[in-house]
């Protein structure tokens, strides 16, 4: 890892664990408490990954993703998008652990540094499980619908999508 | 799934799928190998940026910024609620900013029409997620060959930016017919 962004992160590394000293803070407890909960919410994953990943090779190897691939191409083409993104493309509102599953199968089929590879990694970190974060506020909230915000976030996240494609 | 099923052995393509059902399993187990190393290094460091209280400062950051995409919302527990949530998803904290959002949906849900507008706007931002380091991102990148993992922090930030700016401008557009009304 080299160039600006490589120094970025290690100076937000550093960046943290100085603020940390300079407020007193329990830098290498706050740091074990914090790391154990990101390990389990990582294990929770495992379960649903093996599903994905299933689903996925199901998916490809019987050429629905092809279908599928095809039914949104006039979407895809306009925006100037791989075809290889497609199922990152559907993905990516529906399920987390589907999407990083399809985020894989870019980097393995085309490269993670080919423009389907980069495109897919933009796409991937610029967006947001959208159904499940309504499911989970919204039932929280005890709302059945809330109007407009469905639509507004699926118009944004193609709005991404387009700029990626378009610009990348 | 099922359909899938279906067209494989429509399309004679069963060999095929099994080979590929059963090495699935597998690079799942690889592929949670990549994520367990990221996701317990950055929330320990995540944590500590939290327990130093500048997830919290960030958050009045945002307060002072926000007010207008938030019109006639009063309540401070509202406020602090959704500061909370929001700085929380600009760090990629997902264990805290979600018990944060869910408070935050409760309280608004009960402020009425000016509530349930301001959660409207809450969602379509948190679902534009903009996020400072895509840290998963760049180490699956890396585990996966990349020159230069982290090459594509800055589009992903247009990206978002974009993202963000088109919710914020629809919501309030929307937000603003239903005030009519």
């Amino acid at each position: 890892m080299n160039g600006l962004s490589g120094a970025a992160i290690v100076g937000m590394t550093g960046f943290i664990v100085l603020r940390g000293l300079m407020t007193g803070t329990d830098v290498y407890g706050t740091f074990l408490r914090g790391a154990k909960k990101g390990m389990q919410s990582a294990l929770e994953l495992l379960p649903a990954l093996c599903a994905m990943l299933l689903m996925l090779a199901l998916i490809n190897s019987s050429g629905l993703s092809l279908l599928l691939s095809r039914a949104i191409s006039p979407l895809t083409q306009l925006m100037n998008l791989p075809q290889e993104v497609s199922p990152l493309l559907l993905l990516r509102p529906l399920t987390g652990s589907g999407s990083i599953a399809a985020l894989e199968q870019v980097f393995a089929q085309c490269g993670a540094d080919s423009r389907a590879g980069r495109i897919a990694s933009v796409l991937m970190g610029s967006s947001e499980t959208i159904f499940y974060t309504m499911t989970v506020y919204l039932g929280a909230a005890g709302i059945r619908r809330l109007p407009g915000v469905m639509a507004v976030s699926l118009a944004a996240y193609l709005v991404g999508a387009a700029v990626c494609g378009l610009l990348m | 799934m099922l359909a899938s099923v279906i067209l494989s052995l429509i399309n004679g393509r069963g060999g095929e799928t099994a080979a590929a059902l059963l090495s699935s399993g597998e690079s799942a187990v690889e592929l949670l190998l990549t994520l367990l190393a990221t996701m317990t290094l950055w929330s320990g460091l995540m944590e500590i940026l939290d327990a130093s209280g500048d997830v919290a400062r960030l958050g009045s950051l945002f307060r002072r910024a926000a007010r207008p995409l938030f019109p006639g919302l009063k309540d401070e527990r509202c406020w602090s609620a959704m500061s909370l949530n929001l700085s929380a998803n600009l760090l990629g904290l997902g264990n805290a900013a979600t018990p944060a959002g869910i408070e935050a949906a409760k309280l608004l849900a009960a402020q009425g029409q000016t509530g349930l507008q301001a959660l409207a706007m809450l969602l379509a931002l948190d679902n534009a997620s903009i996020q400072l380091l895509p840290t998963t991102i760049i180490t699956l990148r890396q585990a996966a060959g990349a020159l230069n993992p982290a090459d594509v922090w800055g589009m992903t930030l247009i990206t978002s930016g974009a993202s963000s700016v088109a919710a914020a401008l629809l919501m309030m557009l929307i937000n603003r017919g239903g005030r009519r009304v």
